[in-house]
């Protein structure tokens, strides 16, 4: 049995037109002599009827003050991918090519048992293998599994988190012993930078497994890491293509290692905001970065581009969630130093609230007992992180001198860097993002219309 | 540039990798540069004042950080006689620690998982281990530690994570 297992996203299901295209995908598969195994997302993005988003405002709006129940609120966000799976299956039957809807559980996808962002433990593919041993295509709900059947869970539909269609189908051409996996999407692969943001993109013939997953955490939406990393792992040729496009589409596989320098694409991740703090004394640098940390990871809010000097923390956060970070900061007390009278650090953030000012009065009180010294917090809010994904970033001398050089013509200001074995990122001005992304572009990729080839041509 | 010195690997439990980290590994032989950046024409030209001359001499660095009044990175320890060469030809003041490793934890998607620094953070400070700076990726976070304070390192962070098996 060849078995090829084909994923299509909300926006390739979300029109008859569009599903008629999906359908000639699969039918191209069987001609190819596979055995197609269908995956598919809600239909439609947020603002769709059975959209992922739509389903839980519905729940939501039942009474804004009360949080629905984990359990609940997944077994509604797994209403939208049940019913494409339907539809799906139904315009294959119309069209001639009987087919069998399947939930998550029924495809024997059995996660633990943590709700909206459960992790998949095992796979029983039988129902999969027995439908297709019967000449039907088995049409899979994506992003979601069940629990233990055995456990006090009674099997409770759990939903995967981000990028949770992507891992079902890459999961399932593990469990499958796929010869592929063929992820659908609405642009024709996966590209050298946004294509709204910067002309003269071009579709990456084929990139690591590596490279993908820094795409992806550096902003690009393109696979999620997880659907590379158990492809990576059970070794099973991933796909991305356009649903509609005609050319080829992108290869993920391989490891980063096996390839000689070169540079993948410029992505970028935009409404970032950026703060930084300016310390009064050095000895104390550490315990207020570590003050930070703890309270970014109680508000549970991931930050980029940590750096700095010994003199002052600079760090990003998505602006998304930057009241909440000020909120805590400001009038935030950090006690430190071992001397007598001790040091309390009190931030300022410079748009704050009232809270600063308040905690002031109140340790105004403590003059004698301990040393209190303002830290201001600036806040830039309106920032993006542009970054230059490359392998064997760390072995190629001048990739920093290239990218400030070229951001420096381009009269673009850099806040702040920060570099991984993959990647060398920009924190911008938002304003000059799309600007940024062409100049890098241009330089790395494209150096002009005609230019080289793109990598890994 | 340097050598992995230790890698530890927790067990892979299900289809999926759990959570948080898997792993942790160590480097070291390398030497930790900063250099104060001159802000009156612009800490991006005055970084471009450091980074040219390295680059002319064809020196590999990482954990490069660019902020406004410093430069930082991360080079091997053989190179920094030559770093240090190239910046004091260039007019450029250079302070370096030399003995320096790399602590990492591998968590995939990390992103994903707030808190991974300040787990991390938290584990070192514990131990009174200075941290030179940080740097992720999609799969991992790092710290630039003191060599000598490397074994206690390795050790707070496989203590924090509970990664004890030695992989290969």
């Amino acid at each position: 049995m060849r078995v090829r297992v084909l994923k299509f996203g909300g926006t390739s299901v979300d029109t008859p037109e569009r599903r008629q295209a999906a359908v000639r995908r699969v039918v191209q598969a069987r001609a190819d002599g596979c055995d197609p195994v269908v995956v598919v997302s809600a239909i439609g993005r947020a603002g769709a009827p059975y959209a992922t988003d739509t389903l839980l405002a519905e729940l939501e709006g039942v009474d804004p003050a009360a949080t629905p129940a984990p359990r609940e609120r997944d077994l509604i966000m797994a209403c939208g991918e049940i019913i494409s799976t339907v539809i799906m299956a139904h315009t294959l039957a119309a069209a001639g090519y009987p087919a069998t809807a399947l939930t998550g559980g029924q495809a024997g996808i059995v996660t633990d048992e943590v709700f909206g962002d459960a992790r998949i433990r095992s796979i029983n593919p039988h129902y999969v293998i027995s439908t297709l041993a019967e000449g039907r295509i088995p049409v899979v709900a994506g992003f979601q599994g069940v629990t233990d059947p055995g456990t006090g869970r009674h099997g409770a539909i759990t939903t995967l988190g981000r990028g949770g269609s992507d891992t079902t189908a890459s999961a399932l051409g593990a469990a499958l012993r796929a010869e592929a996996v063929e992820i659908y999407t609405d642009v024709p692969g996966v590209m050298t930078a946004d294509p709204r943001l910067c002309p003269g993109t071009v579709t990456l013939p084929r990139v690591s497994y590596e490279e993908i997953a820094e795409m992806a955490h550096q902003g690009a939406k393109v696979l999620h890491p997880r659907a590379a990393e158990i492809a990576m792992e059970y070794g099973i040729p991933l796909w991305v293509k356009g649903t509609t496009a005609t050319e080829a589409g992108t290869q993920i596989a391989g490891t980063a290692a096996e390839l000689p320098h070169r540079v993948t694409g410029i992505t970028h991740t935009p409404r970032v905001a950026y703060l930084t703090l300016h310390l009064p004394y050095r000895e104390d640098r550490r315990r207020l970065e570590l003050e930070l940390f703890r309270i970014l990871a109680r508000v549970r809010v991931g930050f980029h581009l940590l750096g700095g000097s010994p003199d002052a923390i600079g760090l990003a956060v998505p602006r998304e969630s930057l009241a909440t970070v000020a909120g805590l900061l400001d009038g935030l007390v950090v006690p430190a130093g071992g001397g007598s009278p001790h040091r309390l650090y009190l931030l300022r953030v410079d748009r704050g609230g009232t809270t600063f000012g308040v905690q002031e009065d109140l340790l105004a009180r403590a003059e004698g007992l301990a040393e209190v010294v303002a830290v201001p917090v600036q806040v830039v809010d309106t920032c993006a992180v542009v970054s230059v994904i490359a392998t064997r970033m760390w072995e190629t001398p001048g990739m920093g001198v290239a990218v400030l050089e070229t951001l420096q013509d381009a009269g673009i200001a850099v806040l702040q860097t920060a570099d991984s074995a993959l990647s060398l990122s920009c924190l911008v001005h938002e304003k000059d993002t799309g600007h940024a992304v062409q100049a890098l572009h241009r330089r790395f990729i494209r150096q002009e219309d005609d230019g080289p080839p793109a990598p890994g041509e | 540039m340097s050598q992995a010195v230790r890698s530890i690997r927790a067990r892979r439990l299900g289809f999926e990798r759990e959570r948080g980290a898997v792993a942790v590994e160590a480097e070291e032989g390398l030497c930790f540069v900063r250099v104060p950046l001159e802000t009156a024409e612009g800490h991006e030209a005055a970084a471009l004042g450091v980074l040219r001359p390295l680059a002319e001499r064809g020196l590999c660095i990482r954990f490069l950080r660019i902020f406004p009044g410093c430069l930082s990175f991360l080079a091997a320890g053989e190179d920094l006689p030559a770093a240090r060469a190239a910046l004091v030809d260039a007019g450029v003041p250079v302070e370096a620690s030399v003995g320096c490793a790399v602590v990492t934890v591998f968590a995939p998607n990390m992103r994903s998982i707030p808190g991974l620094m300040a787990r991390m953070g938290e584990a070192l400070y514990a131990r009174a281990i200075d941290v030179y700076q940080t740097a992720d990726s999609h799969s991992s976070v790092s710290c630039v530690v003191a060599a000598e304070q490397l074994a206690d390192a390795i050790d707070a962070v496989r203590g924090e994570f509970g990664l004890t098996e030695e992989g290969p």
